[in-house]
């Protein structure tokens, strides 16, 4: 309180004392007002001490009158308010100018706190010197409780809008935004700068800006809250987000409109998963609506509830007469308990059954074929709520592969008949054999008797009968019993022939692991002599182990071989090459010569039984190579023939590395 | 014992061919023993058992059967099959005699309880021989006491 100010001296009183009644009068006048008024009115001397007030302010501060006169400003407030009022009051002494609005806390005589208003002036001497100062004194202490509730009551709710996560936005009737919360801002990208006092048509497109035009629009009309409205709205960054809002209108206290407020809510990420949803919904609902399988679902009693179209036409019956329907309608017993178990172990495990056959009798009474996967179909919490599954017709598959099955059947039979066949009738044409053997033989030795004896009877017939029984005796019967013979003999070894490739199909096989080497080097030596005698080469490469049958395999190289020998060229110096090759599972062999090869139109009679191609000088019934290749197939093998006539023959066989299924039955 | 002299050769065979020759090789290889014909298995089981044909007959005292397989009614191993199985039948000695080399037949008349088998050859004089070889052996083969009654 301008402490360092002396107080002022040498008053002239002289004056004073002429004008004394104008000045009492007038001073009556102001006294009256003073302890009227409700605020306190105070003089201080410029150290701060109470010099003269009125009623009001005794009031205010709990003393009496006389304990408060001459009182100093130190002794009813703490340090705190002592150095805000000596602040203030040494601005007003300083400049001379009066503050309208010091407040500061008094502690009354009772302790109890006040928060007080001070408007303080300079009180000045006659000779215009600071004498003091002046002011009026309001005690605002309830104001400032109201002003605190509310100050509480607004960060309350600033907070709750701040921490709800959704946007608060107040927007006065021009549109213009008058408030709003963090949200607001962030979800679009915006700063707080960028974003107060931005209309909406900033954030939204034209068309959007209309449809929300067009909602506060009624809002304003009706009264009517909007709720839940969704629009589009542009961020910052250019991207769209879809929002949630609920508009009220606001009004001032006589309940005119002032603007709207606005809780905006993203829902652009919950959208976002809803369209992603409906999007993997109608895939599946494609898928489930365009495959050739039939779809159910069904409860846990086997009742449909659910069935796609496909369903409906395997079984011929239309979607509303299926959803309820039990598998008893379209299932004969033993079908249905086979569906009833299946069902009941799926529910059991919880594992799903693949491939489950069933018959299905169709609406019309027809009988399908159907393969059935099923699974369990589980609530959100796990809880088993029914089957779901896939239903596919496979009655003609099943019928083809029936046919398949009597095709694969019928061969078989028909080739066993074949093998019989080949094995019977070798067996029963040796029978009537034996007769033309027999009895040619029984006839030639009983015409040798007819002949030791015939010179007997020669004296008895004349020249011509002589020569005639003489003919017929040493020539025609000879000739005809020779012509007998003969075909009786090649009769014999065609049926010998088919006897032992009949036998070939029949007899087991023993597979073993064979060194080819060995054998190829053991089918040659046997050939050696023949080989010096007409200086043949023969190479064999690397050969692998196989897994065959031994007599069989020696059947086979030693059939090629000899083969490769008897038709070498004579022109040129023979030459054979062993060769083999393991792909995989499989070794090929090739056997290639330098002979005289087979003509092209002769190439389908190489493998075929009594059939010999090419030029004969060589003996044999053209039975080797039927042999060989029986004896492959029977294998799992397979041989084939190349061939170019004048520069030779290479013959090319498979057969399995090696495997214990190495041979099987043909 | 029996003399060998008094067994009859019951020769079931359905080829009258074949029956004539092994008949002539088996009279060449001095069996003079009688010999009893049946063409089909059925008329030697009847003639075995004197039935149907043969129910008339006497018994013969002591048979031994030269059986083909390949017969028509009852073929060869039907025959041996019953006989086998007949206690009247099951101790008389069977020779198959039949064109089958076929290594799973022989064994399959061996396990029926044929006691001998002979593949008939097509070649005649190796037919010859093989019968006239039977002939000496049935000369030095002894038939059990009491067969055929």
């Amino acid at each position: 309180m301008a402490q360092s100010k002396p107080i002022a001296q040498g008053i002239d009183i002289t004056e004073r004392k002429q004008s004394e009644e104008t000045r009492r009068k007038s001073e009556e006048k102001y006294r009256s007002i003073l302890e009227n008024i409700t605020e306190g009115y105070f003089e201080n001397d410029l150290h701060g001490n109470l010099t003269f007030f009125n009623d009001s302010l005794v009031e205010v501060y709990g003393y009496t009158r006389d304990e408060l006169m001459q009182m100093n400003y130190h002794q009813y407030m703490d340090e705190e308010n002592v150095q805000k009022v000596s602040q203030a009051y040494n601005k007003v002494y300083t400049t001379g100018e009066p503050d309208g609005g010091i407040q500061f806390e008094i502690i009354r005589k009772d302790g109890i706190k006040r928060c007080l208003e001070n408007s303080v002036g300079l009180m000045r001497d006659t000779d215009g010197q600071p004498a003091g100062f002046r002011g009026i004194s309001r005690d605002v202490t309830k104001r400032k409780q109201i002003e605190e509730t509310l100050r509480l009551s607004e960060e309350r709710y600033r907070s709750i809008l701040d921490i709800i996560g959704d946007a608060y936005t107040e927007i006065d009737l021009a549109g213009n935004m008058t408030f709003i919360n963090k949200e607001s801002f962030k979800f679009l990208g915006y700063s707080e700068a960028e974003f107060v006092g931005m209309g909406y048509k900033n954030y939204t497109t034209p068309e959007n800006a209309k449809k929300l035009f067009e909602i506060y629009n009624r809002i304003y009309r009706t009264g009517e809250p909007a709720r839940l409205v969704e629009y589009e709205l542009t961020a910052k960054d250019g991207t769209a987000k879809i929002a949630e809002a609920t508009t009220e209108l606001m009004r001032d206290k006589s309940g005119n409109p002032i603007g709207f407020r606005t809780i905006t809510r993203d829902i652009t990420q919950k959208k976002q998963m809803e369209e992603a949803l409906r999007q993997s919904e109608e895939r599946y609902r494609t898928i489930i609506e365009n495959i050739q399988d039939g779809y159910f679902e069904d409860d846990l009693a086997g009742k449909f509830t659910f069935v796609n179209d496909m369903i409906c036409k395997h079984l011929g019956y239309s979607r509303e007469e299926m959803i309820g329907m039990s598998n008893r309608l379209f299932q004969d017993e033993i079908n249905a308990q086979k569906a009833n178990q299946a069902f009941k172990e799926v529910y059991e495990t919880g594992e799903p059954i693949k491939a489950l056959d069933m018959e299905i009798i169709r609406k019309d009474g027809t009988i399908r074929f159907s393969e059935v996967s099923v699974s369990l179909m589980r609530d959100a919490q796990g809880k088993p709520i029914g089957f779901r599954g896939i239903s596919r017709d496979v009655t003609e598959r099943r019928k083809a592969e029936e046919q398949l099955k009597r095709y694969a059947a019928e061969l078989e039979r028909s080739n066993e008949e074949v093998k019989n066949f080949a094995y019977i009738v070798s067996h029963d044409l040796r029978v009537p054999l034996v007769n033309l053997k027999g009895y040619t033989s029984e006839l030639r030795s009983a015409l040798g008797v007819i002949g030791s004896n015939f010179d007997a009877a020669l004296p008895h017939l004349n020249d011509e009968k002589r020569s005639e029984v003489a003919m017929a005796l040493h020539e025609d019967v000879p000739e005809a019993l020779e012509f007998i013979t003969n075909s009786v003999s090649r009769m014999d070894s065609f049926i010998n022939a088919i006897l032992i490739l009949a036998r070939l199909g029949r007899q087991d096989l023993k597979p073993e692991p064979i060194d080819m080497n060995a054998l190829v080097k053991t089918t040659v030596e046997t050939m050696s002599h023949q080989l010096q005698e007409r200086g043949i080469e023969v190479i064999v490469g690397a050969l692998p182990h196989v897994a065959a049958d031994r007599t069989s395999m020696e059947q086979v190289m030693g059939n090629i071989l000899s083969n490769a020998v008897k038709y070498l060229d004579s022109s040129r110096p023979g030459r054979i090459e062993v060769t083999a090759q393991a792909n995989g599972a499989e070794t090929t062999f090739r056997i290639r010569d330098n002979g005289r090869g087979i003509a092209a139109e002769d190439m389908h009679k190489v493998f075929a039984p009594f059939r010999r191609a090419g030029k004969q000088d060589t003996p044999g019934e053209g039975m080797g190579l039927a042999y060989v290749q029986t004896l492959l197939r029977r294998h799992g093998g397979r041989i084939s023939c190349e061939s170019e006539l004048g520069k030779g023959t290479t013959f090319i066989f498979t057969i399995a590395t090696r495997s214990e299924k190495g041979a099987r039955d043909a | 014992m029996p003399d060998i002299q008094d067994v009859t050769i019951l020769l079931a065979e359905d080829d009258p061919g074949h029956a004539r020759l092994i008949e002539k090789n088996l009279r060449r290889a001095n069996i003079k023993n009688e010999i009893a014909f049946a063409t089909n298995g059925q008329e030697a089981l009847d003639y075995l058992f004197c039935e149907g044909g043969y129910a008339n007959n006497k018994h013969a005292s002591h048979v031994l059967v030269l059986l083909d397989l390949n017969m028509p009614v009852l073929d060869g191993y039907q025959v041996l099959e019953r006989m086998k199985k007949d206690e009247r039948t099951k101790r008389i000695p069977v020779v198959i005699l039949t064109t089958t080399d076929d290594s799973r037949e022989v064994n399959r008349c061996y396990e029926l309880g044929c006691n001998v088998y002979i593949t008939k050859p097509v070649d005649y004089e190796q037919f010859s021989e093989a019968i006239r070889k039977l002939g000496l052996f049935l000369m030095v083969v002894t038939i059990p006491d009491g067969v055929g009654r």
